[in-house]
């Protein structure tokens, strides 16, 4: 009993410290990300990269996701909305819903799988092969040369696929508006717009740039967790991605929280 | 770095940029983000159910926003509207405008413009709100509904305890027995009518039918009459070629008047020797006086 009651507070203990270590190399990282040292040659190549392996090259797929996803589920959308009479408050739904909810959710999952498990793994590859250690003995700062791009990156990349992925659900309900409603575009971009509220759009491009900052910054702390050891690689992949599926599910809730009060 | 890995982030970028920023600018173009706004100063006498951001609707189609709100120094509500320039042209001078609190649904200002002619509304004018709180008024036109509604059923109930008191639906219909009778009565009435007039309609159908072929049968009056009309059309023709030569008999009348003329004087001539020669003749018959012939 007393081992039970011993393990969930040991859990609870590691889980807290996690947490605050995470928030506070956010912080550090945010507080670094706007030193004027930040921007150089090698960092902002890095950074370009980073954005052509995590956003240029996934692009095709993406988009064949988007379409084949958007195309989906507009169309039971709307056909459910058709059904249940609520034509009124399609606009309400095609914003709230698919646009600043679905399509985040959707780019920062595809993201992760693909991204955050890359940079999980190489950097904890550099941590076991003492690359970074070799940095630091050439007083590179791996902050400004290996993580902040990567960051940044994320956040970009996540922004921009996100409006890719929105644009695509758009034209997607353009497409079934007409369709199932018989709407033409003037009706449509009407009710599109008349239901987007700034203050939507805000909460939207913060959580993509949150989604974005933790969904890099997590990966790149659990690699940082690994030893020299090479079997520790895919314990720390592991815990990584656990703690960015975490992330993503606190971020949803505060993002739905921030809208609704 | 491979220089063509910068051209497609490069490209990745700019065309992510542009799509992202002609779709966020079209919504903003369409939320009049880009027209100028007028701010119009509305009052009200009480500030309840207003609130920053509702809606100003004219025709069911909002208009307008209600930016700030302040209480003036005379106490009244001060209220700030953004109407977009394409917009204002609803609001005129004449318009009212009324704070609607629907029981279901979210609060709004409408505008009622029954005079288009009237001047635009200007950005010195402070027109009132006027308020009208759905639910007191709701209740207030539901009250004496309510009361009909209750009359409606005590008459409903009385009318039902009647009725349930009758034998049978026609009872139920008319009121009492006797009317039952009566409309027995006439229904039955109306069925010896109706064998009655079944029977003078088929005498009238054999009439008719008679009339029919006397009218149009082989030796119908029809018939008879084209044939007298033939007739009388051939005899007519006929008379028309004997008048044609009325002309020419009368002509020949008058020559033969002439000798119709000389005919009887010849005629005349004649029967007087023929009557001389009698009184001869009777002169020599004995017994006669005159013996004595006198020839022509």
């Amino acid at each position: 009993m007393t081992g039970i009651v011993e393990s969930i507070g040991g859990g609870a203990i590691s889980a807290m410290s996690s947490f605050r270590s995470t928030i506070f190399a956010a912080a550090v990282t945010i507080f670094k990300a706007f030193n004027k040292e930040i921007c150089n040659s090698a960092s902002f190549s890095v950074l370009i990269s980073q954005i052509y392996f995590t956003a240029v090259e996934i692009l095709p797929m993406f988009i064949a996701i988007s379409v084949l996803l958007g195309t989906l589920v507009m169309g039971i959308l709307f056909q459910t909305i058709k059904e249940i009479g609520l034509d009124q408050h399609l606009g309400r739904i095609l914003v709230g819903f698919a646009v600043t909810e679905l399509s985040p959710f959707v780019t920062v999952l595809l993201l992760a799988l693909r991204s955050s498990s890359a940079i999980n793994t190489e950097i904890a590859v550099m941590k076991v092969n003492r690359e970074i250690d070799t940095l630091t003995a050439f007083r590179i700062d791996a902050d400004r040369y290996l993580f902040i791009p990567r960051i940044v990156n994320g956040m970009i990349s996540l922004v921009l696929l996100n409006g890719l992925f929105s644009i695509i659900l758009v034209t997607s309900g353009l497409i079934f508006s007409k369709l199932i409603f018989g709407m033409g575009l003037a009706t449509y971009s009407q009710i599109l717009a008349g239901s987007v509220h700034l203050s939507d759009s805000i909460i939207l491009v913060a959580k993509c740039l949150t989604f974005g900052f933790f969904i890099t910054l997590i990966p790149i702390l659990s690699g940082l967790r690994a030893t020299y050891d090479v079997t520790t690689i895919p314990v720390s992949v592991l815990h990584g991605m656990i703690r960015v599926f975490l992330a993503i599910i606190l971020i949803e809730v505060l993002s739905l929280v921030a809208r609704f009060i | 770095m491979p220089r063509n890995i910068e051209i497609k982030v490069g490209i990745f970028i700019i065309i992510s940029v542009l799509l992202i920023g002609a779709s966020v600018g079209y919504v903003a173009y369409k939320k009049d983000a880009f027209s100028k706004v007028y701010t119009f100063t509305f009052m009200s006498k009480s500030g309840d159910g207003f609130s920053e951001g509702m809606p100003l609707v004219f025709a069911g189609f909002k208009i307008g926003t209600v930016d700030t709100m302040a209480l003036s120094d005379k106490g009244t509500v001060l209220i700030k509207i953004n109407i977009p320039e394409r917009h204002i042209k609803w609001t005129r001078k004449s318009s009212i405008f009324i704070l609607e609190r629907p029981l279901i649904g979210q609060p709004r200002i409408v505008v009622y413009t029954d005079e288009m002619d009237s001047p635009v509304l200007s950005t010195d004018m402070a027109p009132e709100i006027f308020h009208v709180d759905s639910i007191d008024e709701a209740i207030h036109k539901v009250q004496p509904l309510l009361t009909k509604i209750d009359r409606i059923l005590d008459n409903v109930v009385t009318i039902s305890s009647k009725l349930s008191q009758k034998e049978t639906l026609m009872e139920m219909a008319v009121g009492d027995k006797e009317s039952v009778s009566s409309v027995n009565e006439f229904l039955q009435s109306i069925d010896t009518m109706g064998r009655r007039l079944d029977t003078i309609l088929s005498k009238v159908d054999t009439v008719i039918a008679r009339t029919d072929q006397g009218l149009y049968g082989s030796d119908g009056l029809v018939v008879l009459l084209r044939t007298v009309l033939t007739d009388i059309i051939g005899k007519l023709d006929r008379l028309n070629s004997v008048i044609d030569d009325i002309p020419t008999v009368t002509g020949q009348v008058v020559r033969s008047t002439g000798d119709l003329d000389n005919l009887r004087k010849d005629i005349d001539d004649t029967i007087h020797a023929v009557q001389e020669l009698l009184k001869d003749i009777d002169k020599m018959i004995p017994m006669k006086k005159e013996r004595e012939i006198n020839v022509p």
